[in-house]
């Protein structure tokens, strides 16, 4: 079959044809030297992307029978797909065609006119020489499953297994307890509204037992992971009995492990023995929860009382945005309990993020409580020797400590990191794909962290990650319907791996694995992103970035480089 | 004599940089001309052989943004 390349200027309204001169940028490109022997199809359109240029595209390519295309118009992020659909409606493979931006690039960053113009045909024959190199690529659909995997059955892991479990969902909730609950079922009463934990956490657990789609496993925890979204090789194991181990498929991963307490033991700042009446906050908020008091290991009720705020924050180096609230709430319980106690709050900075934080500062204030704020502090026993803000040291002697204790990643992130090949975040969290743009996804496709693992977060902001995942997997993964993975992806090219491995540093996906019977590494392109990465690190140069390839390249810099 | 006008290729990755030159062109931000873009799909894939490749086809400077 002869090449027949196709070339479409479209002058998107005024806003490229004010800028260049498309009669004069059609009769150049029609009249390049190195295109003399090639078929040449060259035409100006309104609006390409108009319901009527789109008509006139998908015609001109079938009557002409174009093979090559190049479409000369705006910036492919804004269009690149929607001319590929018109390829699709064609005889044309969408990758026989290139997309050339003569409006950001060109038209609107270049006031000349006829720099515009001389430039838009540099642009236009580097589309043309880069096309004809390009190669027909073929998408593949995969089937893929809808079912999700919950690490972790804290609030986060049930909030998204009961929004996401339902008739064509199944849900493996696994927890390494013997129960659901996390620590919110340690917990008292909630904020902002002072719920008491347990009834709202009782209300959500027989929700998930009575959720026939909701399988829970608990006592478990994950053995090994292998896959990509849409299909997961899942092994569960019994934590009690190691070898027992459980095979599940799923289609998506939410990491919901929660988060520890600092103890505030290892601080260098605190000599306190076991049995001192020293506490952290959810040590007390447990036995509140359960006795509903609060009481000295010699049965009494303590006289005095010290709240310290923002334990272990230097250490660890954040804040932990619950502590300064949490015990504000458990200052207020404690005068509750009685008006008697003398109850002192002894902080650094006070943490108010919530729109009804401000308030609840004030009613507590209100109730007889001291604030003092303070430098640093050093903890004997119930003894505090303290340095104020005016650089005085103080010393203050109390009957009961309750420490508000930098929350901490669990032990086991790092290894449930690298199963599921996610990152860390340099506190030890596990890190999102994008703080901003994309906060609950990670760097592999089809794993989400939500709650305490994703960092300090109080339940309402837990709820919202628990809620923006399971939106994220309702779109991902449709049950019924098939996913279509990247096909610009790289590949390695069988004759020319030498089995160095060097690639398999490199890749940030994890998609790149060895066959040890071939010798040779092997591109998984389910999980290939297709960014090149590894392409420059052979050092034979066995890897090809498909649809990026190096000749593609070199064509499209020697023609804008005329 | 004439006046000289480096040549200069950008290669921009599709997700970052190559977003903010098209914003620039967006909001009308004069760029001269001599600078021509080439879109990646992350600045990770530019290796020695494009380097110097480019250079070889006449650029006086490349721009590797990501
Ligand atoms: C003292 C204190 C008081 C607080 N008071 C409030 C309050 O009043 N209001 C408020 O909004 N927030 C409060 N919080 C914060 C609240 O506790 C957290 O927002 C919430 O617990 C986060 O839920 P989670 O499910 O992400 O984590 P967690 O509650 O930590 O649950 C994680 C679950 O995952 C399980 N798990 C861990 N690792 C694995 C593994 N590898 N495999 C399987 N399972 C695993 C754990 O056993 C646990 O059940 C308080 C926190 C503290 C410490
Ligand atoms: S929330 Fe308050 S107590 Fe906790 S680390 Fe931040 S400032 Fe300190
Ligand atoms: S770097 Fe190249 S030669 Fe080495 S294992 Fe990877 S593909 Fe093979
Ligand atoms: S192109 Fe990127 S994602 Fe694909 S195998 Fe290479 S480094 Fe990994």
């Amino acid at each position: 079959m002869s090449e027949k390349v196709g070339i479409f200027v479209c002058e998107c309204g005024p806003n490229i044809a004010s800028k260049v001169d498309i009669d004069k940028i059609k009769q150049n490109i029609s009249e390049l030297e190195d295109f003399q022997d090639k078929e040449l199809v060259v035409k100006n359109h309104k609006l390409l992307c108009s319901v009527e240029g789109k008509k006139f595209l998908e015609k001109e390519i079938k009557d002409n029978n174009i093979t090559h295309l190049v479409v000369a118009a705006c910036s492919p992020r804004d269009h690149d797909t929607t001319f590929m659909e018109i390829c699709k409606k064609t005889q044309l493979n969408p990758f026989m065609y290139q997309m050339v931006n003569i409006r950001e690039q060109c038209a609107w960053v270049t006031p000349d006119k006829e720099q515009a113009t001389k430039k838009a045909v540099r642009m236009i024959h580097g589309g043309m020489d880069r096309v004809l190199y390009q190669q027909a690529l073929e998408e593949k659909h995969l089937d893929s499953n809808p079912d999700v995997l919950i690490v972790g059955g804290g609030i986060a892991g049930m909030e998204a297994a009961l929004t996401l479990a339902g008739e064509d969902r199944l849900v493996f909730l696994i927890e390494k307890n013997e129960k659901l609950g996390g620590k919110s079922a340690r917990l008292t009463k909630l904020l902002p509204r002072q719920g008491v934990s347990l009834n709202v956490l009782h209300q959500k657990i027989s929700e998930i037992e009575n959720n026939q789609y909701i399988k829970v496993f608990t006592n478990t925890e994950l053995e090994s992971a292998v896959g990509f979204l849409g299909n997961f090789e899942i092994e569960i194991k019994d934590v009690n009995k190691p070898d027992k181990t459980t095979e599940l498929l799923a289609g998506a991963i939410v990491v919901a492990t929660g988060f520890e307490l600092l103890d505030h033991k290892v601080l260098d700042s605190y000599n306190v023995k076991t049995d001192d009446e020293v506490y952290n906050a959810l040590e007390i908020e447990e036995m509140l929860s359960t006795s509903g008091k609060i009481i000295m290991q010699n049965g009494k009720e303590p006289k005095k009382v010290a709240l310290i705020h923002c334990v272990g924050r230097p250490e660890v180096g954040y804040c932990s945005k619950v502590c300064c609230t949490y015990l504000l709430k458990v200052a207020k319980l404690i005068k509750e309990q009685s008006s008697q106690i003398e109850v002192t709050q002894l902080y650094k900075h006070m943490c108010l993020p919530h729109k009804q934080d401000e308030n609840f500062y004030d009613k507590v204030q209100g109730q007889g409580i001291k604030f003092i704020r303070i430098k640093d502090s050093i903890i004997k026993g119930t003894k505090i020797d303290y340095t104020d803000i005016s650089d005085v040291k103080q010393k203050m002697d109390v009957d009961m400590i309750i420490t508000g204790t930098a929350m901490i990643p669990t032990k086991q992130t790092k290894q449930l990191a690298e199963e599921l090949n996610i990152e860390l975040h340099e506190t030890g969290f596990y890190q999102e794909a994008h703080l901003k743009i994309d906060p609950v996804s990670t760097n592999t496709d089809g794993v989400f962290v939500i709650g305490g693992a994703h960092g300090p977060t109080g339940i309402t902001e837990t709820m919202l990650q628990a809620q923006a995942a399971s939106g994220k997997i309702f779109t991902q993964l449709i049950p019924g319907e098939k996913i279509t993975p990247e096909v610009k992806v790289s590949e390695i090219l069988e004759a020319y791996c030498t089995g160095c491995k060097t690639c398999l540093d490199v890749c940030g996906f994890g998609a790149i694995y060895f066959d040890d019977d071939k010798g040779i590494s092997i591109v998984n392109e389910a999980i290939c992103r297709g960014c090149g990465n590894c392409v420059g690190s052979c050092p034979s140069g066995s890897i090809v970035s498909k649809h990026f390839t190096n000749p593609q390249l070199y064509q499209e810099v020697k023609e804008v480089l005329r | 004599m004439k006046e000289f006008r480096p040549k200069i290729v950008g290669f921009l990755c599709n997700w970052c940089t190559y977003a903010a030159a098209d914003l620039a062109g967006a909001s009308k931000q004069e760029i001269n001309p001599s600078l021509n873009v080439v879109r990646v799909m992350c600045s990770s894939r530019i290796d020695q052989n494009l380097l110097l490749n480019t250079y070889y086809n006449g650029a006086d400077g490349i721009l590797v943004a990501g």
